[in-house]
C-alpha cells in the first residue's frame, strides 16, 4: 500500500544461544504511514528493540529471520543485498537510542560523527553534500544545543546526558529522514530534561513532516506524543488503536492490565500490577503467549497464537475473546 | 496462574541441596564447552601423572643416577615410546619425573604469590587516594616494569641453581601481576552502593575487603591462577633451559629441551618430545581456565 | 588534559620507576652470594690483590654509599668491565643490543601486522569457516612457546625445505655492512648494499617468526573479541542506520575503540619477547644481548647483568611510555580523565 511506510507483516525472529533457540518475535504485524505518529508500547524485554534492529538490519550474527517480511517504502528490505541498502538507508531513517552514552561512539569528536553522517545521508548516489559543516552547526543549534563551535570538538565522555540525547536528536534533524524511530529517548534522563527532549522530537517530527516510531513502557508518554498506539508483549502486537480510543476503552486483558497499573493521583487505592513474568524465550508458550498469566484464560487460548482482527473502527486486538468482531467474553 | 520459579520450597529448606544445585549449574556452564572438558581431562591426567609418577613411568629408575650406554640415543620405539637420551635414558619416564617438579613450582608460586599479591592489591585498591594505594602501586610499577621472565631469570641467576632458588625467583616477579589486577578490580567495585552500605552500616574494613570485595574479584583471580599453571610452567622451563633449577641428573623440562637441542635434526626426539610436553601443560590449562572463567561467569540475561 | 601534559605526566612517573628499578637492581647485584672481587680474579689470586680490588670495588663503603658511587658511574656511561669478555661492558652491550632490537623490531612489526590483521578479517567474517580456521590455529599459536616453535621451524625450513637460514645474522664468511646503528638490516639499506640487507634479513626471519607466533595469535583473539563486542554496541547500529557505508563503519568507528585492548596486550608482549628471545638465540645461534644476558647471567658476571637489566629497563619503559601515548590518543576518555574509564 503506498500510503504507508513502513510494512512489517508476519515478523519471526529467532537467537541462536547455547541452550537452544530464543524465539523472540513470534510473527509481528505493524506499520507506520507517512508523516504518522505511531507509539509502540510495551515491558521490558518485550521485543520492541529487537524488532526495531530487524528494521534496521542490524540484527547480530547470531539471529535468524525464519519467517516474515519488511516492507520500506513498498520495497521488502529482507530481500535487499547490501547494496541497495546502503541506498536505502542514506534516505531512509534516523534513529534516537535509549542510552545516549552508548549510542555515541566515544572515541570520535561530536563533529567527525557529524561530518560523515551528513555525508552519507545522500545516499550511495555519490552526490556531493555541500557546506557540512554549517548543516552540522545549524542542526546542534537547532537541537538547542550550547555554543556548536565547541560541541563539534568535543568528544561525547566530555557532554551531560541531557546534551547527549540532544546531540542525538542533532544527527537527526542534520539528515532530514522520513522516519524518526526513538527507542526510549527519555527514560535515561532527568525529569526537567525530559520534557525539553521530548518537544524537540516532536517539533521535528512536525517541521520535516516525518513520521515518528516512539518506543516507550511509559504510557503517559505515548499519550501525549501519538496519534497510533501499538501494544506489545512477549513477540507479538496484542493490540492497536487510535491513542485517544485505546485508553478509553482497551480490549486486550493485557492493556487493561497495563492501563490498571498506573497509580492515580487522585480515587484512592494502590495501583495493581499484573502477576507473572514474560515467558522464557526457548519455551514459550504454545498459544498465546500471555495465556499463563491471563485471568480470562480458556481453551483456545493455548492451541494458536490469536491473529491480530479487528474488533472497532481503526482497532485491532489478538484475542480469542473476541472474534468475529464481537466481544466474546465468558464472565461479562 | 502459575509463576514461574527457579527454586522450589523444598530446595530452599535444605541448604545442602541449595549448594548441590549451584555446583550443578556451574559444571553446566562448564562443560558447555567441549573444549573446558578436554582441558579438565588434560590437567587431571597431569596430575595424576605427577603424583604417581613413580608407579606409572615405564622405567622409574632413570629419573635419578642412571646411565645406560648400550641404549643412548634410541629413536621411539615400543620399549622407549618417546626414545633415550643421550645417555641412555628413557625420556618419557624423565618427562613424568619432571611434571612433579613443574607442578610443584607452580603450586608453590601461586601459593605465595597471589595471596601476596592479592592482599597488597585490595589494599591498594581500596585505600586509593592516600599514600598507601601510591607506595604499593610505585613499588608494584617497579617490579611490573620488567618482564616477569626477565626478572626471574636474572634473580634466579643471582642465585644458586637450585629448585628453590628458581621458585623464589619466580614467585618475587609473578606477585606484581595479581596487585595490579586486584588493584583495578578492587578500585572500580569500591564505589559500588553495596560496599558503600557496608560502610554505612558500620563494617569493619577487614569485613569490606574479605566479604564484600573479594568475592567480587574472585572469578578474574580463579580464571587467572588456572591460566598461571601453566605459564608459570613456562617460565620455569626457560629458567631450566638456561641452567638454573632442578639441576640433572633431576629430570626438567627445559634442561631436556636444551640437551635436544644439541642434537638436532638427527636426534630430533630428544628436544621435541619435552617440547610437546610442555605444550600440553600450557595448553591443558589454558584450556581448563577459559572453561573456569564460563564456569564463574554471571548468567547473560 | 590534551596531549602534551598528559605525556610529560607519564615521563615524570617513568623516570621514577626508573630510580626504582636500578634501586632493585642494585640490591639484587649485591645478594649475589660470594665476593665478587674473589670471582672476578679467581681463587688462585693472593689475598692482597683481592682486597685491593675490593677496595676498588668499593665493596668496604656501607651500602648506601655504594649506591650512590654506581649511580654515578652509571649516569656517566661506565658500566664497568665484564668478567666473561673481559671487555667494557658498554662495548658489549653496543655490539650485541643492535641484534637483538633488530630481531624484536621485525617480530614486532609480524605482530602487529598480521595479529591485527587476522583479527579484523575474522571478526568481519565472524562464524564463518575462515573464522573458526583462524580461531583453531591462533589457540594453537598462544599455547605453544616460542622456543618450541623455533625447533618445529628449525626443523621445517632448515633440514626439509632448505628456503631460510638456520644460524646466525649473515651467512659465514660475509662481511657485515660499516656500522652506524649496529643493526644489520638498517645499515646495509643505509649503505646501499642490498644484497647484504637481503641476506641479514633472511636470517631474522625464522627467528622471528618463531617469537612472534603466539604473541601475533593472542591479538588476532583479542582484536577479534573486542571487534565482535563493539559491533553489537548501539553507537555502530546508529551509523549503519544512518546509511554511513559498511567500510567506513568497520574501518573508522568499529575499529578504533576496538584497537584499544589488543594494543595494552601486544605492548606487554613485545616487552616479554626480549625474554623469550634468549632461547631463541641460542637455538639459532644468533649473537643478540638476550644470549650474552644469559651467558653473564650464568657467570654471575654482575656488572654486565646490571647493564643488560638496565638497558632492557630503559627499553621496557621506553615501550610504555609509547603505548601510553598510543592508547591515549585511541581513548580521549583516558586523557580528558587521567586514568582508565
Amino acid at each position: 500500500m503506498s500510503e504507508r511506510l513502513l510494512d512489517i507483516k508476519n515478523l519471526h525472529v529467532w537467537f541462536k544461544v547455547y541452550g537452544g533457540v530464543l524465539k523472540v518475535l513470534n510473527g509481528v504485524n505493524f506499520n507506520v504511514k507517512f508523516g504518522e505518529k505511531v507509539g509502540l508500547v510495551g515491558e521490558a524485554g518485550c521485543g520492541k528493540t529487537t524488532t526495531m534492529k530487524a528494521l534496521l538490519r542490524v540484527l547480530p550474527n547470531l539471529a535468524l529471520i525464519p519467517e516474515g517480511d519488511i516492507f520500506v517504502r513498498g520495497k521488502n528490505i529482507l530481500k535487499l543485498n547490501s547494496r541497495e541498502l546502503a541506498d536505502l538507508r542514506g534516505r531512509g531513517l534516523s534513529m534516537i537510542f535509549q542510552d545516549p552514552t552508548s549510542a555515541l561512539n566515544p572515541v570520535f569528536t561530536i563533529g567527525q560523527q557529524l561530518d560523515d553522517i551528513i555525508k552519507y545521508s545522500a545516499g550511495s548516489s555519490g552526490q556531493k553534500v555541500a557546506n557540512k559543516k554549517n548543516i552540522a552547526l545549524s542542526a546542534l543549534h537547532e537541537a538547542r544545543l550550547p555554543d556548536p563551535e565547541r560541541m563539534l570538538d568535543s568528544y561525547p565522555i566530555q557532554l551531560s546526558g541531557g546534551m547527549r540525547q540532544r546531540v542525538c536528536i542533532a544527527f537527526a534533524i542534520a539528515t532530514a529522514r522520513d522516519l524518526l524511530i526513538a527507542d526510549e529517548p527519555t527514560t535515561n534522563l532527568d525529569m526537567t530534561i525530559q520534557d525539553q527532549v521530548l518537544r524537540l522530537i516532536r517539533d521535528l517530527v512536525e517541521k520535516k513532516g516525518a513520521s515518528l516510531i516512539l518506543i516507550t513502557h511509559s504510557l503517559g508518554l505515548v499519550r501525549e506524543t501519538t496519534e497510533r498506539v501499538y501494544v506489545m508483549y512477549a513477540g507479538n502486537m496484542i493490540e492497536m488503536a487510535a491513542t485517544s480510543l485505546l485508553f478509553k476503552k482497551p480490549f486486550h486483558p493485557y492493556t487493561q492490565g497495563l492501563l490498571a497499573s498506573v497509580p492515580r493521583l487522585s480515587g484512592g487505592g494502590f495501583a495493581e500490577g499484573i502477576p507473572g513474568r514474560i515467558p522464557d524465550y526457548r519455551n514459550p508458550p504454545p498459544g498465546c503467549r500471555f495465556a499463563p498469566r491471563c485471568q480470562y484464560a480458556f481453551a483456545p487460548c493455548t492451541k494458536a497464537m490469536p491473529p491480530l482482527i479487528d474488533v472497532d473502527d481503526g482497532h485491532q486486538v489478538a484475542c480469542y475473546l473476541y472474534q468475529n468482531g464481537q466481544e466474546n467474553r465468558r464472565n461479562a | 496462574m502459575t509463576t514461574k520459579g527457579i527454586l522450589t520450597a523444598s530446595s530452599l529448606e535444605n541448604p545442602w541441596a541449595r549448594t548441590l544445585d549451584s555446583l550443578k549449574k556451574t559444571w553446566y556452564k562448564f562443560s558447555r564447552n567441549w573444549l573446558s572438558v578436554l582441558g579438565l581431562v588434560m590437567v587431571v591426567t597431569i596430575f595424576f601423572l605427577a603424583v604417581f609418577a613413580p608407579y606409572v613411568a615405564p622405567y622409574p629408575q632413570h629419573s635419578g643416577k642412571f646411565v645406560d650406554f648400550k641404549s643412548k640415543n634410541q629413536p621411539p620405539s615400543w620399549q622407549h615410546l618417546m626414545g633415550t637420551d643421550t645417555i641412555g635414558r628413557d625420556i618419557l619416564s624423565r618427562i613424568i619425573f619432571a611434571f612433579r617438579n613443574a607442578l610443584l613450582m607452580a603450586i608453590v608460586v601461586l601459593a605465595i604469590s597471589v595471596p601476596f599479591g592479592t592482599l597488597t592489591g585490595l589494599t591498594a585498591g581500596y585505600y586509593s587516594g592516600t599514600w598507601v594505594e601510591t607506595v604499593i602501586m610505585r613499588v608494584t610499577d617497579v617490579f611490573i616494569s620488567l618482564p616477569p621472565i626477565i626478572l626471574a631469570l636474572s634473580i634466579a641467576a643471582m642465585l644458586k641453581p637450585t629448585l628453590m632458588n628458581s621458585m623464589i625467583a619466580v614467585t618475587v616477579s609473578w606477585w606484581p601481576w595479581y596487585t595490579r589486577i586486584t588493584y583495578s578490580l578492587a578500585s572500580s567495585i569500591k564505589n559500588e552502593y553495596y560496599v558503600q552500605a557496608a560502610e554505612l552500616t558500620g563494617a569493619s574494613k577487614i569485613y569490606i575487603l574479605f566479604r564484600e570485595i573479594l568475592p567480587n574479584c574472585s572469578s578474574s583471580l580463579l580464571t587467572k591462577m588456572a591460566l598461571d599453571v601453566g605459564w608459570v610452567t613456562l617460565v620455569g622451563a626457560a629458567l631450566s633451559f638456561v641452567g638454573l633449577g632442578e639441576q640433572p641428573p633431576k629430570p626438567a623440562l627445559g634442561t631436556m629441551i636444551a640437551e635436544g637441542v644439541e642434537r638436532m635434526p638427527t636426534q630430533w626426539w630428544i628436544a621435541l618430545f619435552p617440547a610437546l610436553a610442555i605444550m600440553f601443560v600450557v595448553l591443558g590449562f589454558n584450556l581448563f581456565g577459559d572453561g573456569i572463567r564460563d564456569a564463574l561467569s554471571p548468567e547473560e540475561a | 588534559m590534551r596531549l602534551g601534559p598528559f605525556v610529560l605526566r607519564r615521563l615524570a612517573i617513568s623516570i621514577f620507576v626508573l630510580f626504582g628499578l636500578s634501586i632493585l637492581i642494585f640490591l639484587i647485584a649485591r645478594i649475589v652470594p660470594g665476593d665478587p672481587a674473589r670471582m672476578a680474579l679467581g681463587p688462585r689470586a693472593p689475598v692482597d690483590v683481592v682486597e685491593r680490588l675490593r677496595q676498588q670495588m668499593h665493596l668496604d663503603r656501607p651500602l648506601l654509599q655504594q649506591y650512590g658511587l654506581w649511580l654515578w658511574e652509571v649516569a656517566h656511561g661506565n658500566l664497568g668491565d665484564s668478567l666473561v669478555t673481559r671487555r667494557p661492558v658498554k662495548q658489549d652491550i653496543r655490539e650485541f643490543f643492535p641484534a637483538t632490537l633488530e630481531l624484536v623490531g621485525l617480530t614486532a612489526i609480524f605482530i602487529v601486522v598480521a595479529g591485527i590483521s587476522l583479527g579484523v578479517i575474522s571478526a568481519r567474517y565472524a562464524n564463518t569457516w575462515f573464522d573458526n580456521v583462524v580461531r583453531l590455529f591462533s589457540y594453537l599459536g598462544i599455547v605453544t612457546p616460542a622456543f618450541a616453535w623455533a625447533v618445529i621451524l628449525m626443523l621445517l625450513f632448515g633440514f626439509v625445505w632448505h628456503i631460510f637460514p638456520t644460524y646466525g645474522r649473515l651467512t659465514e664468511g660475509v662481511i657485515p655492512p660499516a656500522t652506524i646503528t649496529g643493526m644489520f638490516t638498517i645499515d646495509s639499506l643505509l649503505n646501499g648494499r642490498f644484497d647484504l640487507f637481503w641476506d641479514a634479513f633472511m636470517h631474522l626471519i625464522l627467528p622471528a617468526i618463531a617469537l612472534a607466533l603466539p604473541p601475533m595469535s593472542q591479538a588476532a583473539r583479542i582484536t577479534r573479541s573486542s571487534m565482535a563486542d563493539n559491533q553489537n554496541k548501539d553507537c555502530i547500529a546508529s551509523m549503519i542506520a544512518y546509511g554511513v557505508p559498511n567500510r567506513v563503519v568497520t574501518g573508522k568507528y568499529l575499529l578504533k575503540p576496538s584497537l584499544i585492548s589488543p594494543i595494552t596486550v601486544m605492548a606487554l608482549d613485545i616487552a616479554a619477547t626480549f625474554g623469550y628471545a634468549f632461547m631463541v638465540e641460542k637455538i639459532f645461534g644468533f649473537p643478540g644481548l638476550a644470549r650474552y644476558g644469559i651467558q653473564v647471567m650464568l657467570n654471575k658476571d654482575v656488572n654486565a647483568i646490571v647493564g643488560v637489566v638496565m638497558v632492557l629497563g630503559v627499553v621496557f619503559i621506553t615501550l610504555n611510555i609509547v603505548v601510553d601515548i598510543i592508547v591515549a590518543y585511541l581513548d580521549p576518555r583516558i586523557r580528558l580523565l587521567g586514568r582508565n574509564v
